[in-house]
């Protein structure tokens, strides 16, 4: 019989070193805990008082505003209080929050509160000397919320920078405190804008009243395939006709994602070429960008376009064959449907499904 | 040195390898996990997930829920999934051939009729009956299929051939999802130019015992029974710390076939769910990823840390045995059918790390286990071994265990932070003492028994009765 003397004493050793590490794990769940109640609580606490507080600057309230010169008199309690920075980091969060839901004229005193309470500094100071980038992306983001037009100059330098999540709330600020001239960073990024970041630029855009912008051409020819994604999408929600050749350019252009936003922004800006122009170029495209050219066809087909459609529902496969009926439809209505009916294939599977569910849509 | 000498040693010291080499992995993937999880964190904390349920540049969602005798909760379920918060979503619910009324209750319900959609059948399946529709619009985004039995990747296949939008989200019927699921999903789909996204995966929490209020979950409560207490401990340990290491490693094999999003294309061009394997949902990622390496396309298999899917985990010896049972045929299917990968170069990572991974330290673990643990008893019984060693060994496994599940309480309380209260720790914390003595083996016999069964040839579900939400049926 073995005794395994030796395994033993290193197996008991390893035992007992691992006995104090768990109980000091169990010791700092049970802490963690209770320091978190307290913290939340503490925070329910301030932020009772800080709604107070910007309560009374909102009204103007004589106490707050003594010599009417938007200089915020903070009494005592509150610059003693925030010379912590859980305490200031509450009041960060109440002011946002109370920005957000309200008008632009009350706004202005709590951006006075903003600064005067060292809040902007604070921010600043992230910025310029955070080593984390979500220090850095969080003071981007506080600033461009205070609606801080003052420090675009500091943000405008991070919407090239190598971290994703800065460059993408240095870009987001740009649009909210520039509105449309805030996109001229298109001109020169090198780094890819996802498609997360395209709907957050986009929605931003959307709360400025629209005003004429120049570049779309030049982002349209941008090396950075991303932004001419884009810029093609910037066509499309704003309608801008008058690029409709620099547009259908990207028909050419090597990166499939491009030529597929391409024929979906062409069919929103069609003319009576813009059919001709996709039917061309159908051939030799990829499935998801002839799958795009048959829904765009929906919308600007036309009867010029209808022998190709009936190619595609009597020889392409399944998927081409309903939406080139579909898109045959749209394009003749009744006769339209009439037309494929006619057709000496249209009692066999798949055409005799694709007609029934045809007639239930136009019915 | 006698022979019986020379093979106890190799045995002893084959066994002290393994489980040095599987606890070193534990605890590199549980601190990379973490590691990955905080900057979820930090990344999450600056986004606005409403401007995706407005932007209608955002993907749109088809959700299929396959439904089996879900008679008794079905109508709740659906409401519940019809309330999540997304814009451009569709919602399929596939009938699989279920012998109850689940069927007329859905046409009751929803006012459906039948409506005669073109299938174009990518993937083949067992025979539609029909597609209802609602002719209330406000359950436009419902669609019901009607079909054949053929379980559940077969009706899952029939969803992916109705489904009409970019992303689809596979989910069981009786999932509980959080009303912005989908918008949480979304995201790692579009925020990866480079790469392409071909599945994202998300915790599944334990719902027994949760107050669920109009098929929302509208507070966390741990769960009364013991067994379902258990399995919130081993989910924390899984979810928290493994599977964000796997998603930051891009390695993932599994994402849960009760909640998981792909992209409709890529599951199609592979082929769709495998209908003779019961573990349908790692095959099917496995599969996924095999064809984007075949293609040498970038990919990655994401996963998300936030607690979105809640479901209520078995809390009967003999169902939850099933269900692993179950898991482990479905493991060993996957990984037997694609040993083409087995340290195979030409897949990288995956053929590597990932594969070798699940085969030497999830399915093969509770096997070996179970084998070393026999072997053990018998060289104690027979006079080869020391006692002593033997129980020694016992508490250098019983210790790191119960660690290793103290550092996930932890780490829960730090980042999601679920159940609150000192007494839920407590209970966790005892859920961990206890275990090993009551549920760990009981995992092991069940993987056992599974592998006994697939060599029988013995295949199938098992009946997976449920007890239904505390709310369902107040």
């Amino acid at each position: 019989m073995q005794t395994n003397a030796v395994e033993i004493k290193v197996l008991t050793i390893l035992i007992i070193s691992f006995l104090p590490a768990i109980v000091l794990t169990i010791l700092f769940t049970f802490f963690y805990l209770m320091f978190k109640k307290r913290r939340s609580k503490e925070k329910g606490d301030l932020q009772r008082l800080f709604y107070l507080l910007i309560e009374k600057v909102i009204f103007n309230e004589s106490t707050i505003f003594p010599k009417n010169d938007g200089r915020i008199n903070l009494p005592m309690k509150f610059q003693k209080k925030l010379k912590k920075r859980f305490a200031r980091s509450v009041m960060k969060d109440v002011i946002l929050d109370s920005k957000n839901n309200l008008t632009e004229t009350y706004g202005e005193n709590l951006q006075a509160l903003y600064n005067q309470t060292g809040l902007k500094k604070d921010a600043l100071k992230n910025l310029r000397f955070g080593k984390r980038w979500y220090i850095k992306a969080g003071a981007i983001q506080d600033l461009s919320r205070m609606n801080q037009t003052d420090c675009i100059r500091h943000i405008y330098k991070y919407v090239n920078n190598k971290n994703k999540y800065i460059r993408m709330e240095a870009q987001s600020a740009m649009i909210n405190l520039w509105g449309f001239r805030g996109l001229r960073f298109l001109n020169f990024i090198v780094h890819p804008v996802s498609e997360w970041q395209q709907i957050i630029l986009l929605r931003q855009l959307s709360y400025f009243t629209y005003e004429e912008f120049q570049g779309i051409e030049k982002w349209l020819q941008s090396p950075n395939d991303s932004v001419v994604i884009f810029a093609l999408k910037l066509v499309r929600v704003y309608h801008r006709f008058e690029l409709y050749d620099a547009v259908a350019k990207t028909l050419e252009h090597p990166n499939l994602v491009v030529r597929r936003n391409c024929i979906i922004t062409l069919a929103g800006i069609y003319t009576e070429d813009t059919a001709s122009l996709m039917i061309s170029h159908f051939d030799p495209e990829a499935r998801i960008c002839k799958l795009a050219i048959l829904s765009a066809l929906q919308e600007a087909g036309n009867e010029q376009s209808i022998p190709f459609l009936m190619k595609e529902l009597k020889s392409g496969e399944n998927e081409y064959k309903l939406k080139a009926a579909q898109a045959i439809v749209a394009i003749g209505k009744r006769e339209g449907l009439e037309l494929i009916e006619s057709q000496p294939f249209s009692d066999l599977f798949p055409w005799n499904a694709i007609i029934t569910q045809l007639k239930e849509e136009t019915a | 040195m006698s022979w019986q000498t020379i093979l106890l040693n190799l045995l002893i010291y084959g066994f002290f390898v393994y489980s040095v080499t599987i606890i070193s992995f534990y605890i590199l993937i549980g601190i990379y996990s973490i590691g990955e999880t905080i900057e979820y964190m930090h990344k999450n904390s600056f986004v606005d997930y409403r401007l995706l349920a407005v932007s209608p540049e955002a993907p749109g969602f088809s959700i299929i829920a396959p439904a089996y005798n879900e008679g008794m909760t079905i109508i709740e379920n659906v409401r519940s999934l019809l309330s999540i918060y997304y814009n451009d979503l569709e919602l399929i619910i596939v009938n699989d051939g279920s012998r109850d009324d689940t069927l007329n209750k859905l046409i009751k319900a929803y006012d459906m009729e039948k409506y005669p959609l073109f299938i174009n059948t990518q993937i083949p399946v067992k025979r539609i009956r029909g597609v209802y529709k609602s002719r209330n619009p406000v359950f436009n985004k419902l669609i019901v299929v009607d079909k054949e039995n053929g379980g559940k990747a077969d009706a899952l296949n029939a969803g992916l051939n109705i489904a009409t939008q970019e992303l689809v989200v596979c989910i069981d019927v009786d999932c509980i999802l959080e009303q912005d699921a989908l918008l949480k999903m979304a995201k790692p789909f579009l925020e990866n130019p480079e790469v392409n996204m071909i599945g994202v995966g998300g915790v599944v929490g334990v719902a027994n015992s949760c107050k669920i209020e109009r098929g929302r979950l509208v507070k966390v409560v741990i769960p009364k029974s013991w067994m379902a207490r258990f399995q919130v401990l081993e989910y924390i340990r899984t979810f928290l710390l493994g599977r964000m290491a796997w998603s930051r490693l891009n390695g993932l094999l599994l994402i849960s076939g009760a909640f998981g999003a792909f992209k409709r294309r890529i599951a199609i061009a592979c082929g769709g769910y495998d209908t003779k394997t019961v573990g349908e949902d790692m095959e099917l990622v496995v599969r996924m990823r095999r064809y984007m390496e075949d293609k040498r396309v970038p990919y990655k298999v994401s996963y998300i840390p936030d607690p979105l899917c809640w479901t209520e985990v078995p809390t009967s010896v003999k169902i939850f045995s099933r269900q692993r049972n179950r898991w482990t045929r479905g493991t060993m299917e996957t990984l037997w059918r694609h040993r083409r990968l087995f340290f195979n170069r030409h897949y990288g990572l995956l053929g590597m790390l990932s594969y070798p991974y699940w085969l030497f330290f999830e399915y093969l673990a509770p096997l070996l286990e179970a084998f070393g643990f026999i072997l053990f008893i018998f060289f104690v019984i027979t006079g080869m071994m020391n006692w002593m060693f033997f129980l020694v060994v016992l508490c250098f496994i019983f210790t790191f265990g119960f660690g290793y599940s103290a550092f996930a309480i932890l780490t829960e309380g730090l980042t999601y932070n679920q159940y609150p209260k000192g007494s839920d720790v407590v209970k966790l914390l005892l859920a961990a003492f206890m275990e090993p003595f009551i549920f760990h083996p009981l995992i092991v016999w069940s993987a056992v028994k599974g592998n006994i069964d697939l060599w029988r040839r013995r295949s199938g579900w098992g009946e997976m009765t449920r007890k239904g939400f505390q709310s369902v049926h107040s």
